[in-house]
């Protein structure tokens, strides 16, 4: 027991050492099998672009998939799981340089979050407020990703895309009573 | 040291258990094939509500049971995602079945990334909605139903100098009462929209925006058919270390084509802002002023609302919610009516596990109007359950 005690922080620094590698070959695989063609310079973005210490790293990875939302969304994901209290920052950065996977990013934003218990009301309208900021068009999009990751913040989620979105009252209020949101 | 070991291990086994606990209702979604699934999730509530009607009368309590089951089929191919949703919310009252209603909301996108420069975004929804509070008739519900298209282009990238958003929408606003009620609220709405955004840092923008609206009623009484034009200026910032939000000021005109009526020109703006003082806390204060549509008793409503919230997370667990908001209604009608709406509330919620949250809450409303019939207060006290696969 002595001797396995002594071993236990040598372990854990084995293990800090390979998990970001380990994350990095299955990003790189799942990204191979969304037909994305693994280069030097990608495997280089990954590797900086999730173990790098400043969020904006992962910015030139984001821009070398090019839009594809699929590829982005799991990038997107991976970074968050990796950095959980960073989340609406990566949210941001991310939907900033590729507008049109908002709602992708959203949705693998708030799993990510959900996975590392993290995944309280203030963290998800910060997600969702990150990305209608970052791409205001995609607003509904991402208003339907996050409701369905996050069922439980529904009234928490449309009040933070209404105040995001151009008010237009025309239409009569809900017969429901307004929630906490 | 092995009374330290296991003291340790025993921290470390109770911190794993804290973290396992900490999971938010996360839905499981059903894998329909490749890149296709299916989430289903529902929603229940059950509440009593001491003015379901939102007027000045008596015999305006019930208990109220809603569910509302939700599915939404998702795909993910390469450029393109597509989301297609649809949910129901059954409402039962209590106080009369008249009053119990079913509301039904179809929802569908398509974000298509042609490039990192160019992207289509396109949105349908139709909502077939029956309201009890604030109706035309009182003890009548209103009935409504909405569909809405909507297509935007983007050009440039956000993250570039300058981008470009530009949009086209449809909006057909139509009644299902029975008889004349609320025929005069039915109307056609073209619209285009168009927004300009400048860099001015790696978080920050500074924009210009365009929006059409033209509204064409389908009776010439009341006589409400007009174009509204808007234009706003403003900054919006995306997520620094702690806010997030948006400032817009501009001109709101509206031209009638009614000669009869009086046109309106005035300022206009909007505001969102998002705070995080801490990783526990968010604080979201905003509102705006612009004119919303009128009726047969006015030509439209000149309104100014805002509104400030926080959550809060008690545990890792266990969350608190509260807000307040404000409304300021001026009537453009014969009679100056003005209100003005307070609304607080407060709410907790418990995440038991990934795919249950339970929640309690309470709600107050008031309206103060210089029509006195109009005044009016409400409390809501709330239980209600969230679950998922």
């Amino acid at each position: 027991m002595r001797r396995f005690v002594k071993a236990l922080p040598i372990l854990a620094a084995l293990s800090c050492a390979t998990l970001p590698a380990l994350g990095d070959e299955a990003l790189l695989a799942q990204l191979g099998d969304m037909g994305i063609t693994i280069t030097p310079e990608l495997q280089a973005l990954v590797e900086s672009g999730l173990d790098g210490e400043s969020v904006d790293s992962l910015g030139p990875l984001i821009d070398a998939l090019d839009g594809h939302i699929e590829a982005i969304g799991a990038v997107t994901g991976a970074a968050i799981k990796a950095n959980p209290d960073r989340a609406s920052q990566i949210v941001s950065l991310a939907t900033l340089r590729s507008p049109s996977a908002a709602s992708v990013i959203t949705k693998a934003a708030i799993n990510a979050v959900s996975s590392s218990g993290a995944a309280a009301d203030a963290v998800i309208v910060a997600i969702v407020t990150a990305a209608v900021k970052a791409a205001p068009a995609q607003a509904e999009s991402v208003r339907i990703a996050a409701t369905t990751a996050a069922p439980a913040s529904q009234a928490a989620i449309d009040a933070a895309i209404d105040a995001a979105l151009p008010q237009d009252s025309d239409q009569e209020e809900s017969s429901e009573p307004p929630s906490p949101a | 040291m092995n009374n330290l070991f296991n003291r340790r291990a025993l921290v470390a086994i109770i911190a794993a258990g804290a973290a396992a606990n900490a999971m938010a209702v996360q839905p499981k979604p059903v894998k329909i094939s490749e890149g296709i699934t299916l989430t289903p999730t529902l929603e229940s509530e059950l509440r009593y509500d001491d003015n379901i009607y939102e007027a000045n009368v008596s015999d305006s309590s019930s208990w109220v049971a809603s569910i509302s089951p939700n599915l939404l089929l998702d795909s993910v191919q390469g450029r393109a995602h597509y989301q297609l949703g649809y949910s129901f919310d059954t409402e039962l009252f209590d106080h009369s079945d008249q009053d119990s209603d079913t509301d039904h909301f179809l929802k569908a996108s398509a974000e298509i990334g042609i490039n990192r420069s160019n992207r289509l975004s396109l949105n349908a929804n139709y909502s077939r909605v029956e309201n009890v509070a604030d109706t035309s008739v009182v003890g009548e519900n209103d009935k409504f139903e909405t569909s809405r298209v909507a297509a935007i282009y983007g050009l440039g990238n956000p993250s570039g100098l300058l981008s470009l958003d530009i949009g086209a929408n449809h909006e057909w606003f139509r009644t299902f009462n029975s008889g004349t009620i609320n025929r005069d609220r039915e109307y056609d709405k073209p619209g285009f929209n168009a927004t300009g955004y400048y860099r001015l840092g790696p978080k920050t923008r500074a924009l210009l925006e365009y929006r059409y609206d033209d509204y064409d009623y389908l009776q010439a009484f009341p006589h409400l058919d007009s174009d509204k034009n808007t234009v706003l200026v403003g900054v919006i910032w995306s997520a620094t270390r702690q806010t997030t939000g948006s400032l817009k000021f501009g001109q709101e005109k509206r031209d009638f084509d009614d000669a009869g009526k009086k046109d309106r020109d005035g300022s206009t703006w909007e505001a969102d802002v998002l705070w995080q003082p801490g990783p526990r806390s968010t604080l979201s204060i905003g509102g705006q002023k612009g004119t919303e549509e009128g009726s047969v008793t006015e030509d439209l409503i000149d309104a100014t609302r805002a509104r400030v919230s926080l959550y809060h997370e008690l545990s890792r667990t266990m969350s608190l919610d509260t807000f307040y908001r404000f409304s300021d209604e001026d009537y453009q009608d014969l009679v100056g009516r003005e209100d003005e709406v307070n609304e607080a509330g407060i709410s907790l919620r418990y995440n038991s596990s990934r795919w249950m949250s339970v929640g309690i809450g309470y709600t107050y409303k008031d309206r103060d109007s210089n029509q006195s019939i109009r005044d009016y207060d409400r409390n809501v006290y709330m239980i209600n359950l969230n679950l998922s696969l």
